[in-house]
């Protein structure tokens, strides 16, 4: 049975839990340590959408408010991209609207998710539903949480219909 | 107003306008023309007089698009130009590894080992140049997975294993790849086409063999040969060909190809992991064990039995006086002894003549030695003093004895047993020594010879001419024996004997015996001797002696006791 991949780019400031989401959402192939050393770890996940099967390859990049050459060329041939961002930590969301910013110039613009993370930290978020709301461009805006799952499911398998 | 009139008023307001719409006009035409020769432009084209002229204008404007395309967007001549280049380099490379095959035979030619010997006989049983047979031992390998991953997105395109291989997430392993050939080209590599092609993991490697849009990463255990990424050169070309616009549903048909390449090309080169005997080279391996354990065999009894000749030819050696062996070597039949010897000792062809060394050529390399050997040190008393046989030594191991009676001994004997005595202790007790031998000896000669002097008579007392020449030396004789015996103190009787023939009668004869005896005193008296004091006797011979000879005179010499 021939089942597609798609490659989907997660991104975000430093900290902001991109790498915890992904441990929520997959099994882990390869060491954290990639990460620190080439700046990116790529794991899989094979997800069910309708009736078809779809092989998630999701490119974990380190945390980072701007793309540097090898983030560049780590974003080619991305399908989808989800962006983190940090509710206890305004200035992620400004890295976000960064990030989203030069990844559309350079791959054109690709069907992206926003997922507001720490979302268990609700009484030390600095950003709010309305400064979710402000930005465009996004499929869907998830609040969700490393720590409890919420809405980490959720969120990936909207960008797998999207992707599919 | 007329019509003539209204041209007339015409012509004066808008003659300039008429004059430039008839040019335009003329134009319009030009052009209209112009199109409707568009179509028959190919056949002006392929008119072989146009070529020079349309080459000429075109080249500038073409020349600079294709700079500028190159420049641009180098990735669309990549695509163009790598079918065709693939195969070139393909091509190089094999004439290349043809040459290093010959350099390969020519030099393994001359090397001689069991490897070599082993790789020989495969050669020969298969057919195969001996070059390749080296190689194909040398470069073991197997080739583990063939990932075909797309350049940009590092997205798995398609995948094969070989059996026994490690299982891991594939599609991981295509992205984290690639991200890793990203981050080095990033961030080692200074140049934008210079990309990572190769990665050491122990004894894994990865090569990464890349066309324009994609690339195959090959995960190989041990060392493969160039015909092999000639293959995998190959399966990049036709896999990159096959490469759809959209890749959908690509994986299937790709990964068949890099299944029935691994089927082809990577099992028949893999390691030799086959599970059935090799009964061909375990009955070659059997046979070459023979041989070589008969030929150990051998050598091992081959050299026993040369270290026990060895043993005895070294005994036989050093049991000759004087020598001691340090090394020993048998050659063939030529005996190599180096060592120290004493120059009395036994020569190289004198050991050579020994019956126990019989068949072989001694050669020493020698150095002196002064030896203290009983044999040796008597034999070199009995050189240095010139020892007659009937002087006896014997050697204790300190004191050399000489025995017996040593007649006429040399006058400087008294000196050399002096010298001889500052290194050696002597015993001479038992030594005579008879300084007055030689002496009596010649006295015993001379009298002797006297007395075979006869001087014969032809009558009376007349000489015969022909023995008057034995005077002289009967004068030389008498005085040395006078000599001698004044010597020696021997007491010595000299008679004149006369003789005379049967005829005649006694007085007669006594007269004539008496005047030859008297003759032959007077004669030696002239010649310096005095024999007033030697008897005379008087004999007449019987008949049977012929009378000629019985006329003479004689000397007998007698030493009464």
């Amino acid at each position: 049975m021939t089942i597609s991949a798609r490659k989907i780019c997660l991104l975000g400031d430093f900290a902001v839990g991109k790498t915890s989401l992904v441990a929520r959402f997959i099994m882990n192939v390869f060491s954290d340590r990639y990460l620190t050393t080439v700046g990116v770890k790529v794991d899989t996940r094979e997800v069910q959408v309708g009736t078809e099967s779809l092989k998630l390859v999701i490119w974990d990049l380190a945390g980072t408010a701007q793309l540097n050459g090898a983030g560049r060329a780590y974003v080619q041939g991305a399908h989808g991209v989800i962006y983190v961002c940090d509710l206890t930590r305004r200035e992620t969301l400004e890295s976000v609207h960064t990030l989203k910013a030069s990844i559309d110039r350079l791959i054109g613009v690709k069907p992206s998710i926003l997922l507001a993370n720490k979302s268990d930290l609700l009484d030390r978020a600095e950003i709010q539903d309305a400064d979710l709301a402000g930005f465009e461009g996004y499929l869907a805006t998830h609040r969700a949480s490393a720590k409890s799952g919420e809405q980490v499911e959720q969120a990936f398998r909207a960008l797998a219909e999207a992707v599919k | 107003m007329s019509d003539v009139d209204f041209d007339r008023l015409r012509d004066l307001l808008l003659a300039d306008e008429r004059v430039k719409q008839d040019a335009l006009r003329a134009d319009m035409r030009a052009l209209d023309l112009r199109v409707l020769e568009l179509p028959s432009l190919p056949g002006a084209l392929e008119k072989p007089d146009n070529v020079p002229r349309l080459s000429k204008a075109l080249a500038p404007p073409v020349s600079e698009a294709l700079r500028q395309i190159a420049h641009q967007n180098p990735g669309f001549f990549v695509s163009i130009l790598f079918p065709i280049i693939g195969p070139i380099i393909r091509r190089a490379i094999a004439d290349s590894i043809g040459a290093l095959l010959k350099n390969l035979n020519r030099t393994l030619e001359h090397s001689f080992s069991w490897q070599g010997l082993k790789w020989r006989i495969e050669a020969a049983r298969t057919g195969v140049s001996f070059g390749r047979i080296v190689l194909k031992h040398s470069l073991a390998y197997r080739i583990e997975h063939l990932f075909w991953i797309e350049s940009g997105s590092g997205l798995l395109l398609a995948h094969a294993a070989n059996a026994g291989a490690l299982q891991a997430d594939k599609d991981a392993v295509a992205g984290m790849l690639t991200a890793i050939a990203d981050f080095a080209r990033d961030a080692v590599l200074t140049q934008a086409s210079e990309s990572l092609d190769r990665v050491e993991l122990g004894e894994l490697s990865v090569r990464l063999l890349r066309a324009p849009e994609a690339y195959l990463a090959v995960v190989i255990r041990g060392e493969p040969n160039a015909e092999v990424f000639a293959g995998l050169a190959e399966l990049v070309e036709a896999l990159h060909q096959e490469l759809p616009a959209t890749r959908r549903d690509y994986l299937v048909p790709a990964e068949a190809r890099l299944n029935a390449w691994l089927e082809q090309s990577g099992r028949a080169e893999a390691l030799r992991q086959d599970d059935r005997p090799p009964w061909k080279a375990l009955v070659v391996i059997a046979v070459l064990a023979l041989m070589l354990g008969s030929w150990l065999a051998w050598d091992l009894w081959r050299r026993t039995e040369k270290d026990a000749e060895l043993v005895r030819v070294r005994a036989v050696v050093e049991s000759a006086s004087g020598i001691s062996v340090s090394s020993l070597l048998l050659e063939g039949n030529v005996l190599r002894v180096s060592g120290r010897r004493d120059p009395l000792s036994p020569s190289d062809r004198e050991l050579a003549a020994l019956p126990a060394l019989k068949g072989y050529a001694v050669t020493g390399d020698w150095r002196t030695l002064i030896s203290w050997e009983p044999d040796i040190v008597q034999a070199r008393v009995r050189r240095n003093l010139s020892l007659p046989p009937e002087v006896l030594t014997e050697f204790d191991g300190q004191t050399l004895r000489l025995r017996g009676v040593w007649r006429a001994p040399p006058a400087a004997l008294d000196a050399q047993l002096l010298a001889l005595s500052s290194w050696l202790q002597l015993d001479t007790t038992q030594l005579t020594l008879d300084r007055d031998a030689e002496a009596r000896a010649q006295l015993r000669e001379l009298s002797t010879r006297l007395m075979r002097y006869a001087l014969h008579f032809s009558v009376d007392d007349q000489p015969r001419a022909e023995d008057l020449a034995q005077l002289d030396p009967l004068a030389r004789d008498l005085k040395r024996l006078q000599e001698l015996v004044r010597a020696l103190g021997t007491p010595v009787k000299l008679t004149l004997v006369a003789h005379a023939d049967y005829t005649g009668t006694r007085a007669i004869n006594r007269r004539v015996t008496t005047a030859r005896a008297d003759w032959l005193r007077a004669e030696l008296r002239q010649r310096g001797l005095d024999l007033a004091q030697a008897a005379s006797e008087f004999r007449i011979d019987p008949p049977d002696v012929a009378r000629e000879r019985a006329r003479r005179v004689r000397i007998v010499v007698a030493f009464p006791p």
